[in-house]
């Protein structure tokens, strides 16, 4: 007899899934990981759009990442059109993308996955008791959207970010606000280290095939833009060749398409792949975090994405700062250059706060003429529903709720973003 | 008493817009609004310890008409609306709001209304449904008449 057991909504992510396992009287038969969303038709609508007007629309994806949705569009814009932006604005990028890390990495460990190691349902339920957790969660958040707010704006769906730099930068002021209020976070990051480094990191989904994904960063310094994508096999490939080797595979339970890595290989991108292919560029604090905590910092677990989500909160923290020291020694920095609009193809793939976001823009006439976006959710949806099978195997005859609990933290460890990985190419 | 006008929504899911656009005319108008669209959590950091905050957000049920208002006070509008409203993510904005006032001792003070305009559809889209955005004066007025 085959018993479903059907998670009709993962609670406690972003967008909507939810979690099908299949059972017999011999054990597994069948997991499935339903994306429900909705599909949003995002490269569809920007078709035929002016250039500046599309890099307008693409941030609105995903609130929780915008800054990333924005600033990848824009990279991919601009080697589009054989532009390349300044150091001084390229490390303002930067300090933008870090504004986005910042947040929904706080976002993700307090209020999503906190809960469940602590016993409870929801962080409202925990404030009593944990109160300093969900000021640490709500502090390191302000910094993260502050950051964005003054870099960009706005903390969502920013429109300083443009072509060829910033329509406006902060001021001098500003800037020595944000370090100061960075320093101030910093010990509530260092505390989210200590805090994680105690939960488990469950065995049932150990998995040495596990290969890793990231951005080989592009100088030298571990973080977010890069024109290589480093595979923890220690293959390496050019961002253009995305489509050689990361193939999107439509499946018949799901809105959004699962990604392989060489057309079969599964793979996972986020905090722990960038950890697991780039450790050798972190510094400071971070560094010293990771010497201490190298055996959490697992390849082949993906509950320890959780743990190197916290390392990263102090690492960006810390970069935050010498970004914004770099930046006031070289003050005043001109906001933008002008961008000449040409036809061309470029490709963008960067870290976003869940892994590699990519986005190829075709320009033509100062249009849109072809777009396509793969983001990290839809990389990560196959062998995550593989760890959630694998979950699932192991406890398959305990009771409902254990089964519900621990396949929904397995997900919850991906940290996915269900509403971004909804796309469709063509209507 | 100093107020704080919070308004709420996603102007691309057609009336789910209708907290920001009633927000943006009382800002005209010279009221103290503050957009936080789907992002409760911003109103900690923006917020500069107002005695009064009206929450102005879309709301669906099936009790009331499109366009009709459904104004709460206080304690009301945290025990009737907790699975009303919910943002793209995990937490209602009520929700949202119960946590920060539970670190927050400035915003744990102050007197909340809720003001809900009833959805018509919520959907991709810019455009308001013509119930909702026919009733806007009145949202406008009744929200001026609570700031007195």
């Amino acid at each position: 007899m085959y018993i479903p057991i059907t998670i009709d909504h993962i609670a406690r992510v972003e967008g909507k899934g939810g979690i099908e396992i299949v059972t017999s009287d011999e054990g597994i038969k069948e997991v499935k990981l339903n994306i429900i969303e909705g599909p949003r038709f995002f490269e569809a609508i920007t078709l035929g759009k002016k250039l500046e007007e599309a890099l307008a629309v693409y941030p609105r994806i995903c609130s929780f990442c915008s800054a990333a949705h924005k600033l990848t569009a824009v990279e991919a814009a601009e080697k589009a059109v054989g532009f390349t932006p300044r150091l001084e604005i390229q490390d303002l990028r930067d300090l933008l993308y870090i504004g986005d890390m910042i947040e929904s990495h706080a976002l993700h460990l307090y209020l999503l996955v906190l809960p469940d190691y602590l016993g409870y349902s929801n962080p409202l339920a925990m404030v009593d008791k944990y109160r300093k957790e969900i000021e640490c969660a709500m502090a390191l958040k302000n910094i993260g959207s502050k950051i964005m707010d003054y870099l960009a704006s706005r903390a969502i769906h920013q429109e300083n970010a443009i072509l060829g730099g910033f329509g406006k930068l902060p001021t001098r002021g500003q800037f020595e606000e944000l370090k100061k209020e960075l320093k101030e976070t910093l010990p509530m990051a260092e505390y989210t280290v200590e805090l994680f480094s105690k939960f488990e990191q469950y065995e049932e989904v150990k998995d040495k095939e596990m290969i890793h994904m990231a951005v080989k960063p592009r100088n030298g310094v571990y973080g977010i833009f890069g024109d290589y994508i480093k595979v923890s096999d220690g293959f390496e490939f050019p961002v253009e060749d995305y489509k050689k080797h990361i193939v999107e595979k439509v499946v018949g339970h799901s809105f959004a398409k699962h990604s392989f890595y060489n057309n079969e290989k599964h793979f996972m991108v986020g905090a722990i792949s960038r950890i697991v292919n780039n450790a050798d560029l972190l510094y400071g604090k971070a560094k010293e975090l990771y010497n201490q905590y190298k055996d959490l910092l697992r390849y082949d677990n993906c509950f320890a994405n959780n743990f190197a989500q916290a390392l990263e909160l102090v690492y960006f923290v810390e970069r935050a700062i010498d970004i914004i020291d770099d930046t006031l020694a070289k003050w005043p920095i001109k906001e933008r250059d002008e961008v000449e609009i040409k036809d061309g193809f470029g490709v963008s793939i960067t870290e976003a706060p869940r892994g590699l976001v990519a986005y190829a823009l075709e320009v033509k006439d100062g249009k849109v003429n072809y777009a396509d976006i793969i983001t990290p959710t839809a990389m990560n949806l196959a062998i995550m529903e593989r760890h959630v099978r694998m979950m699932a195997e192991k406890h398959w005859q305990d009771d409902p709720e254990t089964l519900k609990l621990l396949t929904e933290m397995t997900v919850r460890a991906y940290d996915p973003c269900i509403s971004c990985s909804v796309h469709v190419i063509k209507l | 008493m100093s107020t704080l006008i919070l308004a709420l929504g996603n102007e691309l899911m057609k009336d789910d817009g209708v907290g920001l656009k009633v927000g943006r005319i009382l800002a005209e108008k010279g009221y103290n609004v503050l957009e936080v669209g789907t992002d409760i959590f911003t109103l900690q950091r923006q917020y500069n310890g107002e005695e009064r905050i009206i929450i102005i957000d879309a709301i669906l049920t099936e009790k009331y008409k499109p366009g009709q208002v459904v104004h709460l006070k206080g304690d009301e509008a945290f025990e009737k609306l907790r699975a009303e409203i919910r943002s793209a993510h995990f937490m209602g904005a009520i929700d949202g709001l119960k946590l920060l006032r539970l670190i927050d001792k400035r915003l744990a003070k102050a007197e909340i209304h809720f003001v809900g305009i009833v959805a018509k559809e919520i959907d991709l889209g810019m455009e308001l449904s013509e119930e909702v955005k026919g009733n806007i004066p009145n949202i406008v007025n009744m929200i001026e008449s609570l700031v007195g």
